[in-house]
């Protein structure tokens, strides 16, 4: 690959890797094996890239690539864990790559439904979100036993969707 | 076959919640995945569920800096291509500049401080008070006492502050006389009890004595019945890790204390190097995994354990620094969280915003800070900003690949909350004297890191902890040592220093001053 091309594809990467990591994020079950995955996707994109022809939309072509590489996580390495069937997965990736725009725009609120949480809870379910985070030391230092923590943090994603969900029907009528 | 009773929406989010975070048993998965086979709503919930995650993961990973999307080594230690290996280099550069200019450097650090006020350990109760306060149990504190306020000590000794006393209760058996004067007696054979001035201890081996303030050096103990022993500090650390005792075939992962046998365990992003001083030190990646964990000193409640000080304390350690100096990049040197009495002592940089618990009030910017709890105050960091004035140290100085000595401290009797770098103090507060220091519980401590978002990048060696504020003279002597490659201080004999040592022994009717600082008769 020319130097050109090489740095096309830098171009490109760096634009999509947001929307291929949450694409790949919402397909994988576990934070902990996304980057195992997205390596795998990074690899493949960049050996395929000189198929990739300029006219297409990258983000979807690497949508593409990577739906086929969680399947293969799927096949080697999910089968010994709690997961959803290949099939299951095949279905939701296409799910995804439908509503990757909804979904986007999703994201778009976040930040805004974080700011009404009250700053500890935020804090919290952000230092719980860190990649260095690991659930018992929060959970220890929140006062919450592993299991009443998970039951928090359910609420507050709920809290938080919700509060999403709501925004985005606000910004619809807008 | 009956057909599967569909599932609530309130069901799924659930079920969906409990499989990404991967707690799911095999039976909820099995329901989970005939819900979405059975439902496109529900596929919906589903991935607006999983988006959300992924949202929250990336919205707490860009608080933490730059992070490349390729990393170069993988969990399993398989390497990328070599060609590749390079682009993903250049694209952690790309991405670095490409976040540090979206943040504009002004990016908040989300640190982790646990705010809760954990229960602290009862040590006395008040007599002699109102009706109010009348047998009230309190927790280390300073009493400034009117002329019928007496506590009972919890190791069962009666204690009257006399003279508009201002007296620290600082333990069951003991207490720090800052003002006026205190009598203690002793209230069966196995009480106990010891007042404290600074250097000095008077430990009642009798029945009743009585310590009085003289003047800001000078204390006059006068035995009323029995004999109380005079002791002098054995000015040495509570806890000394010199690293220097790493077994790379035993115990590759572990180091012990050099006084009390407490071990640190180290967690994978830290190695065992050559010693600034002595054999071994210790080299942190500046991962979440670069942390020593203290395995030990704890208590159940705040003020209880080994790693508990009551009077002073300082905190001491040689270091080769490579902190970034960067807006929200935290390295920690030290670290003890016990709920808001904590003790702390790290590069902090919270961009354009004032630290929250910054006492004197900085300018925002680089510093090192030194955090502390006092009681009647509340935690507070002495915030030492590293700009060049007034003889402190810049970031670029100190992390100039050198190695440096640093020395945080408190002390009670003066007030005095200072930080010296390679032997000079640079860095003072004064908060009114006669506050404790409230820490210590059941929350390990750790060195080089805190929860794994703030690692230390460098080298850290001869880390030592005291319950005492090392004087300007010993701070200097220490880091000329240091410079000359020797220990802090010559160990007179191996094993656990004795913390303090006998030197006068009173009986019924005598009367001595003392010098507190020097613990030298009058």
């Amino acid at each position: 690959m020319d130097e050109s091309r090489r740095v096309e594809f830098l171009a490109q990467y760096k634009a999509a890797e947001p929307a291929i990591r949450a694409h790949v994020r919402r397909l994988v079950p576990l934070r902990s094996d996304v980057d195992d995955v997205l390596q795998e996707v990074a690899v493949v994109l960049w050996r395929k890239f000189p198929q990739f022809r300029p006219e297409e939309d990258f983000r979807r072509w690497a949508f593409g690539v990577a739906k086929y590489e969680v399947l293969a996580w799927y096949r080697d390495r999910g089968r010994d864990r709690m997961t959803l069937s290949g099939a299951m997965v095949e279905i939701l990736a296409d799910d995804a790559i439908r509503e990757d725009s909804r979904l986007h725009s999703q994201r778009e609120f976040l930040d805004r439904c974080l700011g009404k949480l009250d700053p500890r809870d935020r804090q919290l379910i952000l230092v719980s979100y860190r990649p260095a985070a690991r659930i018992q030391d929060v959970a220890a230092r929140s006062g919450r036993s592993v299991g009443g923590f998970y039951q928090w943090l359910h609420r507050m994603r709920k809290l938080l969707l919700d509060c999403i969900r709501a925004e985005m029907q606000r910004s619809e009528k807008a | 076959m009956n057909d599967p009773i569909p599932l609530s929406k309130a069901d799924i989010e659930v079920l969906a919640g409990r499989y990404i975070d991967g707690c799911a048993t095999a039976d909820e998965v099995a329901r989970l995945e005939q819900a979405l086979a059975m439902d496109a709503a529900a596929r919906r919930a589903f991935l607006e569920l999983c988006n959300l995650d992924s949202a929250l993961e990336h919205r707490a990973t860009s608080f933490s800096g730059p992070i490349s999307p390729v990393s170069v080594v993988r969990s399993g230690g398989r390497r990328l291509p070599r060609a590749l290996a390079g682009v993903a280099s250049l694209f952690a550069v790309v991405a670095a500049v490409a976040w540090w200019l979206s943040a504009g450097g002004r990016r908040p650090h989300t640190t982790h401080y646990d705010d809760r006020a954990l229960p602290v350990v009862t040590v006395a109760t008040i007599h002699g008070g109102d009706d109010v306060d009348d047998g009230r149990p309190i927790s280390p504190t300073t009493l400034r006492a009117g002329a019928s306020v007496a506590i009972r000590s919890g190791s069962g000794a009666d204690i009257d502050l006399l003279d508009d006393a201002v007296y620290g209760v600082s333990s069951s058996d003991e207490g720090a006389l800052f003002g006026g004067s205190v009598l203690a007696r002793l209230t069966g054979p196995a009480a106990q009890y010891a007042v404290t001035a600074s250097n000095l201890r008077i430990t009642d081996v009798g029945t009743s004595f009585r310590v009085e303030r003289i003047d800001e050096e000078h204390l006059a103990v006068t035995v009323l019945d029995g004999t109380a022993e005079v002791q002098s500090r054995v000015r040495r650390p509570r806890c000394f890790w010199s690293f220097d005792d790493m077994d790379p075939v035993m115990a590759p992962t572990i180091s012990l204390d050099a006084v009390r046998s407490l071990p640190v365990d180290l967690g994978a992003g830290v190695a065992a190097v050559e010693g600034i001083v002595g054999a071994g030190a210790l080299r942190f990646d500046n991962t979440s995994e670069a942390v020593a964990i203290i395995d030990g000193g704890l208590g159940e409640k705040v003020g209880e354990g080994t790693l508990s000080m009551r009077e002073g304390i300082s905190l001491e350690a040689l270091f080769v620094s490579r902190w970034s100096g960067g807006a929200g990049d935290y390295d920690e040197l030290y670290r003890k969280e016990d709920g808001n009495c904590r003790v702390l002592l790290s590069f902090q940089n919270d961009g354009v915003s004032h630290a929250a618990f910054s006492e004197p009030r900085v300018p925002p910017g680089p510093c090192l800070s030194f955090g502390l709890h006092l009681a009647g105050i509340g935690y507070r960091e002495l915030d030492m900003p590293l700009d060049g004035e007034d003889g402190r140290p810049t970031v670029a100085a100190l992390t100039d690949g050198q190695v440096h000595h640093v020395v945080a401290s408190y002390d009670s009797f003066s007030g005095r909350k200072s930080i010296a770098i390679d032997g000079v103090k640079r860095f003072e507060h004064v908060v009114p004297v006669g506050r404790l220091v409230l820490c210590g519980g059941p929350q390990r401590a750790t060195i080089g890191n805190h929860l794994g978002i703030e690692p230390f990048s460098g080298v850290i060696d001869e880390v030592a902890i005291y319950d005492f504020a090392l004087t300007t003279e010993e701070i200097a002597e220490h880091f000329r040592r240091a410079s000359r490659g020797e220990r802090y201080f010559e160990v007179e004999s191996p094993g656990p220093f004795v913390p303090w040592r006998a030197i006068d022994r009173l009986v019924g009717g005598q009367t001595r001053v003392f010098n507190q600082r020097t613990a030298e008769a009058r």
